[in-house]
């Protein structure tokens, strides 16, 4: 067995963990540095900490492992080792929203595509069907939106439903108004 | 040392919220918290790369959040059906009149699509299952979109003009689904005549004839992707499998080959409904052609 060539990260606060040249593939950051030849026996990574980077490791591990059991089996039912997968996913992502804070800036920052698409999925799941105090709550967010901002999300929503909102203000309302009074004033002269 | 990275999901980077607008529904982008958590939030929220991809087909969540959105005022004065040209006109505008995939819900028509002709030429894909349509105004509608790639249609848009007037006018479309109770020979006749170009055709949950399933794969030469799956009758035999060989995806599944559940073998969930395909082949076709031709 060929020895496995190892490379060693360095978290923000640094903590040093050895890892497989071939897990670290799934970076994209770190594959061109691979790749270019221009990367030194240790990679110093000063946006991600030691726990969210012992995630990543966690979470690229599993995928290339994952990826080459499946070439091994591709010609036997490979539908089992998939299925799985998806399973330790949806497991994986079932951290605080601090951590999940953490895991998309770090597959942000280190180019992690599959790691990107599953955070950014964890996110959409916990705000569907909000309402945004239950988000707000959530997230840790303050809300910095001004009254006239509050104001015109509610006025441009009621005029996708309401040709006739009774509260809204704006060109909008000025304009059916005076289509209606027009109409009205047609009326009237019809009648004399 | 560097300063460590900021912490407050307020002041995540824009591309980031917006990567996550992109996969939020309509409802929330429009009426839920998802837009109105914050200031940052909202501007991601009203990104036009959030609105490439408008799914409304749930109409019950995009009315029951609407309602919840503006409590005491009734809805009943204005009709579905101008209701959803309104939601289309927020959807292009917001997307700057760049949609590139829409579903539509159930009661859409061809103003629907006429619509979205004018607003959003450089549609790719749309999703209209009505199942009484005026061929006309559907070829008027396909007319002033020659950047489809895709649709997914009901059985009675299945007619060589109009399927041939999709060929002359989209040269880039090879996609195709259809809603459909039984497809014969016949029916598949046409639609290799008058679209030889597919290179993805889905026609779950319905059944059909082994030489309807032959005919596909003899005469589309170009066909990659078949989805035959949910069917109530097996029409697979061994030239079935013979000639579906040379496709990357075969989805033949039925739960009375499989047993009692449909697998979907892209997701590997069980789906108890068979007649229903499984959401995640949407989410994943729709993905794929936003993600450009390969």
């Amino acid at each position: 067995m060929a020895e496995k060539k190892m490379l060693t990260l360095r978290s923000s606060d640094c903590e040093e963990f050895e890892v497989e040249e071939a897990v670290l593939m799934k970076s994209e950051i770190i594959r061109f540095m691979i790749e270019d030849d221009c990367a030194d026996n240790v990679i110093p990574l000063a946006n991600v900490n030691s726990k969210t980077l012992a995630l990543v490791i966690e979470y690229c591990n599993k995928h290339v492992h994952a990826d080459a059991a499946e070439t091994t089996s591709a010609s036997s039912a490979g539908g089992g080792g998939e299925v799985d997968l998806k399973k330790w996913d949806a497991e994986f992502v079932k951290v605080a929203p601090a951590t999940l804070f953490d895991l998309i800036m770090a597959a942000n920052y280190l180019d992690i595509k599959g790691l990107q698409g599953l955070t950014c999925r964890a996110v959409v799941d916990m705000i569907q069907g909000k309402s945004p105090e239950e988000i707000r709550k959530t997230f840790n967010i303050k809300n910095d939106l001004t009254k006239e901002e509050e104001d015109a999300i509610r006025s441009e929503n009621s005029w996708a439903f309401d040709p006739l909102p009774v509260r809204s203000s704006g060109p909008r309302w000025l304009l059916l108004a005076l289509i209606s009074i027009a109409s009205l004033l047609v009326c009237s002269y019809l009648l004399i | 040392m560097a300063m460590p990275p900021s912490r407050s999901w307020a002041e995540l980077q824009h591309d980031l919220l917006v990567s996550i607008m992109t996969r939020v529904g309509a409802p929330d982008l429009l009426w839920g918290g998802a837009s109105r958590a914050c200031s940052s939030w909202r501007a991601a929220a009203r990104d036009p790369l959030a609105w490439r991809r408008v799914d409304l087909r749930d109409w019950v969540a995009l009315t029951s959040g609407r309602r919840a959105a503006r409590p005491g005022h009734s809805s009943s004065r204005v009709s579905v059906h101008a209701a959803l040209v309104g939601i289309l006109e927020v959807a292009a505008k917001l997307a700057e009149g760049r949609i590139e995939a829409v579903l539509l819900p159930e009661f859409a028509d061809e103003d629907h699509l006429l619509f979205l002709a004018e607003r959003c030429p450089n549609l790719h894909y749309f999703s209209l299952p009505s199942t009484c349509m005026t061929y006309d105004q559907f070829c008027k509608a396909i007319g002033g979109l020659q950047s489809l790639k895709g649709m997914a249609v009901d059985e009675s848009l299945i007619n060589y003009d109009v399927l041939l007037h999709v060929h002359q006018c989209c040269p880039d479309f090879v996609e195709l689904k259809v809603s459909a109770l039984y497809v014969d020979e016949e029916m598949a006749s046409v639609i290799c005549n008058s679209l030889p170009r597919l290179k993805k055709l889905e026609i779950p949950s319905c059944d059909m004839s082994s030489a309807a399933i032959i005919r596909f794969l003899d005469c589309l030469e170009q066909l990659e992707h078949l989805d035959i799956s949910g069917y109530e009758t097996s029409a697979i035999s061994s030239p079935v499998l013979e000639k579906a060989s040379r496709l990357k995806v075969f989805l033949w599944n039925s739960k009375f080959e499989l047993g009692e559940f449909m697998d979907c073998s892209n997701c590997g969930e069980h789906n108890i409904n068979p007649q229903e395909p499984c959401k995640c082949m949407m989410e994943h076709k729709v993905m794929d052609w936003l993600a450009g031709p390969s």
